[in-house]
């Protein structure tokens, strides 16, 4: 008799484990983004095409263009030779300018080069240690 | 005198000298306490242990020096150290300019360590006269881990390295952390960080020597209780800050550098409970060993994650230079935690058993398995950019919605069992008595689900969040009342003097009641701001009004005063409830002359139904502003049941409950 409530709680423990790895795993589908810098994008743009990506890259000089009255946002990023169009709408950061590092997250869209952004992070790597943006 | 890796001249530089000679120090006398704890354990010898934890003492005097030191130098703008140079200003406030202590990378491994010495010295006092058997391991464990972030410290980051060329000024420090909340939030986080070295040190001590009873027990339990304490102040006061100032409407973001902190907690608070099932039943030996080391891991961990930079750059390991060492260190615990533990399995295996499907052990091995399961879903995608990299050559991250979706499921389950263990005896609960005993809190909560319901709350994982969450209210004043009644009953008190005296009796049981409470309150605070927050972008003119949850905003215009510091502009807003004006609230932004961008100030207009949170977005010549309103139902509940976690934790240190044990401290086998 105590055998089986040992055997119960046991069984109940791995289907637990289980369920919790399914959770997991499941949950990585459709939640992933490729972290890239522009050269590895432009390598595997058939690839990442329509998925989400995050790209680490510079904010083109002159290129960001603010909607009057909108918090909406149209620039490019670069590394210096390659360069993908971005659109972001909402509250930039206070660092956005030109020039500066900064985090693209979104859509791809590899016949446009263009980046449908859903969020948009900035990087001050000169003051900043890793942690400073968020605590 | 020549010193072969100093590679400057010693009087042009001298603070960098005396504070890399101090370090250098402190890492000998680490060694020798490290090899004289270990020979005087192993032999047997009581002098060569005292020798060692005195050599323990001495470095914390000597670590204190070389903090002291740093401080001094922050304080009068040394700028002859890089560190200073790129973490502080003369322009800073002076305050901020010793904040800056733990600013950055090579300041904040100092920090690390000074805090662990100060805890060692604090374990040795309390240990002098008592547990000795364990001490000499403990004392070794402790100063292995010195060692290690000395070393980390003098070949990698140090903070008493002189600057390569003069400059007359230093790079300041950003001004979003140059706030109150910001030179509280990392002392807190640091002291539950390095705070888990110490039960981390106990458990080599337990496998080490074989020896694990009841006095082991109380050991443990006070000092994993004391850096719990502190990392969920940390985790909260970083939350409230982020809140405040960072103006994206929200207090958690899942950032690496958030879930390095959430990791330890989660396993820390897993072994808190676990322990009371070794303590009751003397089960989960093995299991609590390792918990308890995987959460100084894990400490460790997020200490590098956080200081490295490692997950927030494309490019992995070529970030920092502390990486490797970091990694040979945890490779190291790890290897020789598995090992121990391996060795000393015949002697740590539990002999008791799970008697019984329904009771009290059974119920904490779910809760245990619920947290260790979140930590491991919250490791995991944190981890998973590292692990394709290895893997597939390039970075694969997973955003906000991957931990959302995956905690919640099982942050529900967790609430749930909150609710239901109270009611379950421990070994063997008979069914009829749970049912009865479930009863009452059921039909509380179906009663409120159904009012919810009708009031219209109809999205199913809400209302089954705040379901949860009253039937832990409804247990938990069932537990109360039956508390006070009892003691009415017998000692006629009245119900007041009763309801306190729970507390000095019994501070375990009903001070984790209030950490409870205030779980269940921090629950309804996450479900209101994260499920139904309202946000709007609106431009307004001076005089046109905007709408956001039955508030009016009267838009008034744009004001720029000038400080010595800084510039500030700010949006004049009043707040109106129909026609009665609730309050005045300023949205602006702060320009300060030595920092390249402008810093966000929030306004926030908090009730216990919801905030209201402006942040003001961009402007035009003709006083025209962009405003981005968010309306966060029930987020001060977070806050509320975050402190009421902390005055939990306070009451459940009480140390009365100690003595009783401590009559009989070789006792192997816990009370009937």
């Amino acid at each position: 008799m105590r055998l089986r409530a040992r055997e119960i709680v046991i069984g109940a423990l791995s289907l637990g484990i289980l369920l919790i790895g399914y959770l997991v795993f499941s949950g990585m589908r459709g939640q992933q983004q490729y972290y890239l810098h522009l050269d590895e994008l432009e390598r595997m743009a058939a690839e990442v095409d329509g998925k989400g990506v995050r790209i680490n890259a510079r904010v083109e000089p002159g290129s960001i263009r603010k909607a009057p009255q909108r918090l909406v946002y149209d620039f490019a990023v670069t590394d210096g030779q390659r360069r993908v169009t971005v659109h972001y709408e909402g509250v930039v950061s206070d660092m956005f300018k030109d020039g500066i590092e900064v985090v693209v997250e979104g859509r791809y869209d590899a016949r446009r080069n263009h980046i449908e952004a859903t969020r948009l992070l900035t990087k001050c790597p000169s003051k900043y240690q890793a942690d400073a943006g968020r605590p | 005198m020549h010193f072969p890796w100093i590679h400057y001249d010693p009087s042009q530089y001298p603070v960098a000298f005396v504070g890399t000679i101090l370090l250098a120090g402190a890492w000998l006398m680490a060694l020798y306490a490290m090899a004289a704890s270990v020979w005087g354990g192993l032999r047997r010898r009581e002098p060569w242990v005292r020798s060692g934890e005195h050599a323990l003492g001495a470095t914390t005097l000597v670590l204190s020096m070389a903090v002291f030191l740093l401080w001094q130098a922050l304080y009068t703008n040394n700028f002859d150290l890089a560190y200073i140079v790129q973490h502080s200003s003369s322009k800073i406030p002076r305050l901020y300019a010793l904040a800056a202590l733990w600013g950055g990378q090579e300041g904040s491994l100092l920090f690390w360590v000074w805090i662990l010495s100060l805890y060692t010295a604090l374990v040795l006092l309390q240990n002098r006269h008592r547990r000795r058997l364990w001490l000499p391991y403990v004392s070794a464990t402790l100063a292995l881990v010195q060692l290690f972030f000395l070393t980390t410290i003098l070949f990698a980051a140090n903070p008493f390295t002189p600057v390569p060329e003069a400059v007359g000024e230093g790079r300041g420090l950003n001004p979003i952390l140059q706030r109150p909340l910001m030179a509280i939030h990392p002392p807190n986080l640091y002291l539950g960080y390095v705070g888990f070295t110490v039960p981390f040190a106990f458990a080599v001590a337990a496998l080490v020597t074989g020896r694990m009873n009841l006095e082991w027990l109380v050991a443990v339990r006070r000092w994993a209780l004391v850096p719990w304490f502190f990392l969920t102040a940390g985790i909260l006061i970083g939350s409230r800050w982020a809140y405040q100032e960072l103006g994206w409407g929200g207090y958690w973001a899942w950032d690496p550098v958030e879930n390095a902190s959430l990791m330890p907690w989660l396993l820390s608070t897993a072994y808190l409970h676990s322990i009371m099932v070794q303590e009751k039943k003397n089960m989960l030996r093995a299991w609590n060993i390792t918990l308890i080391m995987a959460t100084f891991l894990l400490s460790v961990l997020g200490t590098f994650i956080t200081r490295s930079g490692i997950l927030s750059s494309v490019h992995a390991f070529a970030v920092s230079p502390i990486g490797d060492y970091f990694i040979v260190f945890l490779s190291f615990i790890l290897f020789y935690g598995l090992a121990l533990l391996y060795i000393r399995w015949p002697v740590i295996r539990s002999a008791q058993r799970i008697e019984a499907v329904l009771s009290k052990e059974s119920s904490f091995l779910f809760n245990n398995l619920l947290l260790t399961g979140i930590c491991f879903a919250v490791l995991w995608g944190t981890l998973f950019p590292l692990v394709s990299d290895l893997v597939k050559g390039h970075r694969i991250t997973v955003a906000a919605p991957f931990f959302n979706q995956v905690t919640a499921p099982l942050g529900l389950a967790l609430l749930i069992l909150t609710g239901i263990c109270p009611l379950i005896a421990w070994r063997r609960a008979t069914w009829t008595n749970f049912e009865r005993n479930l009863l009452l809190p059921s039909v509380f909560t179906l009663v409120a689900a159904s009012v919810l319901f009708a009031l219209g709350l109809r999205e199913p994982l809400p209302l089954a969040f705040v379901g949860a969450g009253v039937l832990v209210l409804a247990t938990t004043a069932l537990e109360f009342y039956r508390g006070v009644r009892a003691r009415r009953r017998m000692y006629s008190e009245p119900v007041w003097t009763a309801f306190g005296k729970l507390f000095v009796k019994h501070p375990r049981r009903y001070g984790g009641y209030i950490v409870h409470l205030g779980v269940v309150l921090l629950f309804f605070g996450i479900v209101g701001s994260a499920f139904y927050q309202v946000k709007r972008e609106v431009f307004l003119r001076p005089g046109d009004t905007a709408h956001l949850q039955g508030y009016t905003l009267k838009y008034e215009g744009l004001r720029l005063q000038r400080f010595p510091h800084k510039d500030l502009v700010t949006a004049s807003v009043v707040l109106q409830r129909g026609d009665r004006v609730v309050t005045r609230l300023a949205p602006g932004r702060e320009f300060h002359p030595n920092a390249d961008q402008p810093v966000t100030n929030v306004a926030i207009y908090s009730t216990w139904r919801g905030d209201v949170y402006l942040v003001l977005g961009a402007w035009d010549e003709n006083q025209g502003a962009t405003l981005e309103m968010y309306y966060n139902p029930l987020v001060i509940w977070f806050w509320v049941g975050g402190w009421l976690m902390l005055v939990g934790g306070v009451i459940v240190m009480n140390p009365r409950w100690e003595p009783a044990y401590m009559l009989a401290p070789q006792a192997a086998v816990a009370r009937p």
